[in-house]
């Protein structure tokens, strides 16, 4: 219960600061270029304030009182349906490591481009988390690559992203 | 009327057309089938698409793929107890027991045919509508539309968590990404940071595919979890099209009710599922076998939650406020292909309407007969590895958002979004609501200019207006206060 509220205060934290960094920035603009953003944005950075405290008052008395986060504790457990807790830290671990292979994927066409970076990344993610052979995990990837690069820039005309190492190339 | 109505099947029925309804009726089964997906990834990974075809293919294929999503959603959470979408939550209660009993067949055979006949109520729902709200729509100007904008932002009411004040934040926050770019007055750059890239506006496939795409898949492959649907032969079917069949009244009011609460602002299919179940619950006698196997806990769901998808498309196509997820992102490809709804949609493309209506009739029809005659085979899908399906669902949506502009921004915009609307998933934040925000902003912001400087501030007296702001002030403090209970 703590652990999610500070998850909760840490998030709220972000947003108060991207939201007074941009409100600020509107706050100089002129006339209809700044009305709609400057009123917004105070409103949302206000309310981010509000809940901010709601939530820092709430940890407070959680702390204060532990009788209340067994309580709470209780209310919240789910029941046990088969399906993973996704609040649970092991599952946040694995959604991590899932957001850095995304994470890498996107480095990974910044490199080498769209065709490139989509074979090495769904190669690497066939061998390494589906468990197949360097045999299998070539062919998979190299066909898929092959069916992606004709659907999405032969057929859809998608502007081919060539990606740094090939412009250093050139 | 008429002309646009029999203009309409004949456009749906020209090959091309008809080819990509199919597509999206695959499309939508597929992703219906496997537990964790559902309809609004199908759109968001679509809608780059649609850019490249005419509204009359693009249409189709988004209609057919947002039908049939729960017809095939069925088919999982009868035969593993695990819902292929939400959409098919209160299916489980009494069809999961029903196949535990050995009626799997009897079960599945009675969800493909009362989602067709829900799926066709709702198309004669939203048909039924137009004649009333065309004239409604016509009398509208500048003040009136920006009225129903703000009627639409007051969704954030219904569409938010348990926090009332986390939903006006995510919505304020779609606002300020729609915001970047240029003003729609003077253009000059807003939040563009000095890079080229953000002078234009945010790519809205990149921001969709971010805000519900990338989080559902991250935590499906975090999950882990094996997906076993059976590769038994599933025998039994007829009959259970033969229960349904002496349950007439109970499909008719379970589908005009899904209709109804479709139309409702961020009601949609989930909610239209659980209140038809809890209505016969209510109403059937006896009803001491409802949740231990009872078919007609299957029917009522599965009529409802088809037919919702006709009621809600009602307030989208005549006003142009999506009153869920699917619907936003539905409005995002009608303005990717230059269509405005409304006035001009009811008007001068009213053929338009009429081929969502059909696309939506057909669409149901043949998405149950596909679920009926490969039920065997779609079960069997619903076990591929999702090791294997999520990365190349990643490359989709890593293409999908490269697609319109070719440009590596798109991709870190689509990054940056993803991992916010993850952190904001698992921390209950409402994303729909930050969706309304950014595909309400450009409505809002244009629409209040130009009505200030045609009426001043007369334009919130007018009487269309001020009835609709009543409705608002209504809507939101009803929102609030049932969220509150």
């Amino acid at each position: 219960m703590q652990r999610r509220i500070i998850s909760n205060l840490a998030f709220e934290a972000f947003l108060i600061v991207a939201l007074a960094v941009l409100t600020y920035q509107a706050h100089d603009w002129a006339g209809e270029t700044r009305l709609f953003p400057y009123a917004v944005g105070r409103l949302a950075l206000v309310l981010t304030v509000v809940v901010f405290v709601q939530e820092a008052l709430g940890l407070w008395r959680l702390r204060k009182t532990p009788a209340a986060e067994d309580a709470a504790a209780e209310v919240e457990a789910p029941e046990d349906d088969g399906l993973p807790d996704e609040n649970s830290p092991a599952f946040i671990a694995r959604a991590v490591r899932e957001l850095l292979w995304v994470l890498g994927y996107c480095g990974a066409i910044g490199l080498a481009g769209f065709s490139g970076g989509t074979f090495v990344f769904l190669f690497a993610y066939f061998k390494v988390r589906a468990g197949m052979s360097w045999v299998q995990g070539l062919l998979w990837a190299g066909g898929s690559t092959a069916v992606m690069v004709v659907l999405f820039v032969k057929l859809a005309s998608m502007r081919p992203f060539e990606g740094l190492l090939w412009k250093l190339w050139t | 009327m008429l002309d646009a109505f029999v203009s309409a099947f004949f456009i749906l029925f020209q090959p091309t057309n008809f080819a990509f309804l199919v597509l999206g009726i695959l499309v939508g089964s597929f992703f219906g089938l496997i537990p964790g997906l559902n309809g609004v990834i199908a759109i968001a990974l679509l809608l780059p698409f649609t850019l490249l075809f005419s509204p009359e293919a693009a249409l189709p294929l988004i209609i057919g793929l947002l039908a049939v999503t729960t017809t095939a959603d069925s088919i999982t959470a009868v035969l593993i107890g695990t819902p292929g979408t939400a959409g098919s939550q209160a299916t489980v209660l009494d069809g999961y027991p029903m196949a535990r009993n050995g009626e799997a067949g009897k079960a599945l055979g009675a969800c493909f045919f009362v989602s067709g006949i829900g799926g066709i109520i709702g198309a004669i729902f939203l048909s039924l509508s137009v004649p009333i709200f065309k004239p409604m729509v016509l009398s509208f100007g500048l003040a009136e539309f920006l009225a129903m904008g703000i009627l639409g932002l007051s969704m954030v009411a219904v569409l938010t968590g348990t926090n009332p004040l986390k939903g006006v934040i995510a919505a304020c926050i779609g606002l300020m990404l729609a915001m970047v770019g240029p003003d729609p007055i003077n253009l000059i750059g807003r939040w563009t940071f000095g890079t080229d890239y953000l002078l234009d506006k945010l790519n809205v496939v990149a921001v969709a595919l971010g805000f519900f795409a990338v989080p559902e898949l991250i935590d499906l492959l975090a999950g882990g979890q094996p997906i076993h649907a059976g590769d038994g032969r599933i025998s039994g079917k007829m009959n259970g099209i033969r229960e349904s069949m002496k349950h007439k009244r109970l499909i008719f009011g379970s589908s005009v009710l899904g209709s109804f609460i479709g139309f409702l602002p961020g009601m949609g299919t989930v909610v239209a599922n659980w209140v038809a179940y809890s209505c016969a619950v209510i109403f059937c006698k006896p009803n001491d076998r409802f949740g231990k196997g009872d078919i007609r806990g299957v029917i009522a769901p599965e009529s409802a939650n088809n037919a919702s998808v006709g009621g809600a498309l009602i307030p989208t196509l005549a006003f142009g406020i999506p009153g869920s997820t699917a619907t936003a992102l539905m409005l995002a490809a009608l303005w990717m292909q230059g269509i405005t709804p409304g006035q001009s949609l009811l008007t001068s493309q009213l053929y338009l309407v009429y081929l969502v209506i059909w696309s939506l009739t057909v669409a149901n029809i043949l998405g149950a007969l596909l679920a009926y005659a490969f039920t065997d085979q779609f079960a069997k899908l619903a076990n591929v590895r999702i090791e294997i399906l999520a990365p190349l669902i990643i490359v989709c949506i890593f293409a999908g958002s490269l697609l319109d502009t070719g440009q590596y921004g798109d991709i870190l915009v689509l990054l940056v979004t993803g991992v916010f609307a993850w952190c904001m998933k698992h921390l209950d934040w409402p994303r729909p609501a930050l969706m309304l925000g950014f595909v309400l902003e450009p409505l809002l912001e244009l629409n209040y200019f130009q009505a200030t400087m045609v009426f001043g501030w007369h334009w919130v007296t007018r009487p269309i207006v001020m009835i609709i702001l009543g409705i608002a002030v209504v809507g939101v403090v009803l929102g609030y206060r049932s969220r509150m209970r």
